[in-house]
């Protein structure tokens, strides 16, 4: 896995742009926010990283932007999702269909499952290749064997005719990927697509992934609770905590200068950062579960640096960074030249704002987020 | 138990808690469908008592399958295994269970390791159980002879540490007791009755009940790893996974255990879970003395936490040593490209890692020679080609992978038939195969037209043609077992010929398998720097 040099982000316009999504689940007992309030973009040739603990939300986000959420759960107005500057959210599953065969792709986790047991590898690239490029018969045979050579898997032809569990879990990984770009796409998104492998075939996907990128140009959104398979495969990440992204950054600024308490925290907890013969640093507590609008910050009950407003207003996202880096936390610690209060009195400014847009939102949205009154 | 951990470095040292020796473990041997799958392979180490042994290794190279028989969950089909100088693979019924209060196991996965039926409390209270804990152990101090009748039993003078729980200090009828401190009862709860005539008898009674006992050490346990006593009736799904491994650990730790194997205990967890967990169980290793093997696929975790580091392909152990100078500068092939996969948590190192080609070979089919000579970046080469380029060589360790597969892949009656009658199978495109593999090589043509197999042939120097050639027409006519002796009698080498030995590689007494520690042959660092260019060892 070769180092490219960080890609500057082109002027172009961005592959997708997600703006203010918000995601809930209604069940009987309880409406949960799985995402709240979540805004990045893609470019061309860019990879997005999103890191977070388990049940922070990051499968949820892929699976808004595949529009694969299903009832009970939906997408709130005033979420947007523009792909090629196509509004995305308010789509029929037919048209869905035509975009997830088209533009956006998926790799998901766990190939194994991914992969259908009773037919072989080959028929299902070319089930892929039928439905997306109207290809059959010896032409999708041929160009399936062209994607499997493509992502490295020797001997392609004898392995078109094998069944998922005749291959590796390195080659099932490779199989599914070769999949996804049956529908050329413009992005893909990877939803921890290395986490079930070893780490010598973790490299092996991932310089695979790198090398697809370089050629096809493509914008990959990539999922990962490790920190380490996010430094080397991304050129944003944005840290995602009970459904909302606390930290955006270039990579390199995020790992040299985090500034959100958590992204410090959760940086603190890899062993092999610090001296080896030191206590592990840990995040007391576990990820909430967040119901409705934040009225104050998630992260407060685990927090070390943690006072008393932190209850009590819910951080907005600040410039953190250098003039020309574009380094956002949201923290009531931040901006940190100006003095607390005023520092509060930006984020308070910002909630209210919202809360006045947002009331608009809620009456639409429906009578089960409760106004903050009631909580 | 705490003079072990008392006990100064150079003591430590010779102070072996378990000894491997020759340790194999086959399945399907002796079956009638053929080769047996070699999980582990033959392995020798030793474990010092108080120290934690790291191993490592990718999914299938039999780790945990190492675990589970040292702790006797699989039995040996060869070798042994010496636990305080007793061979345990031999043991069986009421042996094998005084023995396995001893050795604990803590499994990867929380979910399915817990009975989702049992509560919190049953769980850790299963193994109390079924040993039927606490059989108290009594020393009379002083008088080795003396007979010990009632809810208790005497031990051997030889006993020392856990295995004594209750004193007994004779002075006359009166008797002084004391009991152990990890037992969640104290003198007052034993009744003591000694009776010294020509000889001593001591009369132990335990005064609460053992279901009363059993219950405040769980309660006990439980605090001990971090949960609460009132979750002693709680049922597992209530709680996340990290106090889930917690449960786990309580249970391991529970019948008092000097060695525990530790199968992968953090794998599924988050890394802020992960932190807590790994600092739990360096908290109970100081506290009780225990004697870990921590087998974990996370290298960055094993080095946190181990003191020595065994590291495992293919059922064998390719190196083993102190945990810091073997990540520091590792002597095996294997070690190197497996250290060289980690993603590093820092976005600013350029590393230009060793990737790995293909994937392990089938336990079922180990390659002659050594176990990575399949995969290893710096394999030896014959002399003959010593001026041929590493891309040529990568393309015919390629074509050799995909001739190992082949002989592998399973033909079904019809193929068989079909290659028997000349029919077209889908095993049938060799002259394909060569293209696709030499095709991509700077010497070979570029366009698609000219990439025929004939032209690719023509531009590789003849005396690499024509093994080729020999191992295409054998491919042709699906004769794989010749093509592979071909291949390996052209291009093989003594990493395909002898197992290598091992040799030490630093005065720490490290080990590692590889032939290239053989003073004949250059060693592992500088090849790999040359074939490899920026790669510089770590």
């Amino acid at each position: 896995m070769s180092q490219q040099p960080r890609r500057q982000r082109t002027a172009s316009e961005p592959v997708l742009s997600v703006e203010n999504l918000r995601t809930e689940f209604h069940t009987d007992k309880e409406v949960i926010r799985a995402i709240d309030d979540v805004s990045f973009d893609v470019h061309p040739g860019e990879t997005v990283g999103i890191v977070g603990e388990s049940g922070s939300g990051k499968s949820v986000t892929a699976r808004s932007i595949m529009g694969l959420v299903d009832d009970p759960g939906r997408l709130l107005d005033g979420s947007s999702i523009r792909f090629r500057g196509e509004e995305l959210v308010g789509k029929t599953e037919d048209e869905y269909r035509d975009v997830r065969g088209d533009g956006i792709a998926m790799v998901f986790q766990d190939p194994l499952s991914s992969l259908n047991p009773v037919y072989t590898v080959g028929n299902q690239i070319k089930e892929a290749l039928k439905l997306h490029q109207g290809l059959t018969g010896k032409a999708a045979t041929d160009r399936a064997a062209e994607l499997l050579k493509a992502v490295s898997i020797p001997d392609a032809r004898r392995r078109l005719t094998e069944y998922p569990h005749q291959f590796s879990g390195g080659m099932r990984q490779r199989a599914v990927i070769a999949m996804a770009l049956a529908c050329d796409p413009d992005l893909l998104i990877c939803d921890e697509p290395t986490t079930a492998l070893d780490v010598t075939i973790q490299a092996q996907i991932l310089e695979l992934l790198n090398d697809i990128q370089d050629a096809e140009d493509l914008a990959i959104v990539f999922i990962t609770h490790d920190m380490g398979v996010i430094a080397q495969v991304a050129d944003r990440v944005n840290v995602m905590y009970a459904g909302e992204f606390v930290e955006k950054a270039p990579v390199e600024e995020l790992f040299a200068n985090p500034r959100h308490p958590y992204t410090q925290s959760l940086l603190e907890s890899i062993p092999g950062r610090g001296d080896a013969d030191e206590r592990l640093q840990s995040i007391e507590g576990d990820v909430p579960t967040p119901h409705g609008a934040a009225t104050y910050c998630r992260f407060a009950p685990r927090c070390p640096k943690a006072f008393d407003e932190c209850d009590a207003i819910h951080p907005a996202h600040v410039d953190v960074g250098e003039e020309d880096v574009e380094h956002t936390a949201a923290c009531l610690l931040y901006p940190d030249d100006l003095p607390q209060e005023e520092a509060l009195a930006i984020h308070q400014e910002r909630q209210t704002e919202a809360e006045r847009t947002g009331d608009g939102d809620a009456q639409l949205v429906d009578e089960n987020t409760p106004p903050e009154e009631e909580q | 138990m705490t003079e072990v951990v008392e006990s100064d470095e150079s003591a430590r040292e010779e102070d072996v808690l378990v000894e491997v020796n020759g340790l194999k473990k086959y399945y399907d041997a002796g079956s009638l469908t053929g080769t047996p799958v070699k999980a582990v392979d033959g392995v020798d180490f030793d474990i010092r008592r108080g120290e934690t042994l790291g191993l490592v290794g990718e999914s299938g190279c039999g780790k945990t399958t190492l675990g589970r028989t040292l702790v006797h969950l699989e039995a040996a089909t060869e070798g042994e295994v010496l636990f305080d100088g007793r061979d345990v693979t031999s043991l069986s019924g009421s042996e094998l269970k005084r023995w396995r209060r001893n050795a604990q196991i803590v499994f990867q996965d929380p979910e399915s390791s817990l009975n989702d039926r049992m509560t919190v409390g049953e769980i850790v209270r299963e193994p109390l159980d079924v040993h039927d804990w606490p059989t108290l152990t009594v020393r009379v101090a002083g008088d080795p002879d003396a007979t010990v009748t009632g809810d208790a039993e005497a031990v051997g003078p030889t006993a020392t540490g856990r295995d004594v729980d209750v004193t007994v200090t004779v002075s006359g009828d009166d008797a002084d007791v004391a009991v152990r401190d990890s037992l969640p009862i104290g003198p007052e709860d034993l009744a003591v009755d000694v009776d010294s005539g020509s000889t001593t008898t001591v009369d132990v009674e335990l005064l609460p009940s053992k279901a009363q006992v059993r219950r405040a050490h769980v309660r006990d346990l439980l605090e001990r790893v971090g949960m609460q006593r009132e979750h002693y009736f709680r049922y597992p799904h209530q709680f996340s996974g990290g106090q889930r491994q917690r449960i786990g650990i309580a249970r391991a730790l529970a019948l008092e255990p000097e060695f525990v194997v530790l199968d992968e205990p953090v794998s599924a967890l988050d890394v802020s879970v992960q932190a807590k967990i790994l600092n739990l169980l360096e908290d109970l290793q100081d506290e009780f003395g225990l004697t870990y093997l921590f087998i974990a696929h996370d290298l960055a975790v094993v080095r946190h936490i181990c003191d020595r580091v065994a590291v495992m392909y293919l059922g064998n152990v390719m190196e083993l040593g102190a945990a810091d100078s073997l990540f520091d500068e590792p002597a095996n092939p294997y070690t190197h490209s497996l250290l060289s996969a980690i993603p590093e948590p820092d976005p600013t190192i350029e590393s230009d890692p060793i990737t790995l080609r293909g994937t392990p070979p089938s336990p079922r089919d180990p390659p002659t020679g050594c176990p990575f000579s399949t995969r290893c970046p710096a394999k030896i080469r014959p002399e003959a080609f010593d001026d041929l380029d590493d891309e040529t060589w990568a393309a015919i360790d390629d074509l050799h992978r995909i001739v190992r597969e082949r002989g592998r892949a399973e033909r079904s009656l019809r193929e068989r038939a079909r290659e028997v009658l000349g029919m077209e199978t889908r095993f049938s495109d060799v002259e394909d195969i060569v293209v696709e593999v030499f095709g991509r090589l700077d010497r070979t043509p570029d366009t698609t037209a000219e990439r025929s197999f004939e032209a690719m042939m023509d531009a590789l120097p003849r005396d690499v043609r024509g093994p080729l050639v020999d191992v295409t027409d054998h491919l042709r006519e699906n004769r794989e077992e010749d093509a592979l002796e071909r291949l390996l009698d052209a291009f093989g080498s003594e990493c395909d010929a002898t197992s290598p030995a091992y040799y030490d590689v630093d005065e720490g007494g490290r080990v590692s398998m590889c032939h290239r520690h053989d003073p004949a042959y250059d060693d592992v660092g500088p090849v790999l720097e040359e074939r490899y260019g920026d790669y510089a060892g770590r």
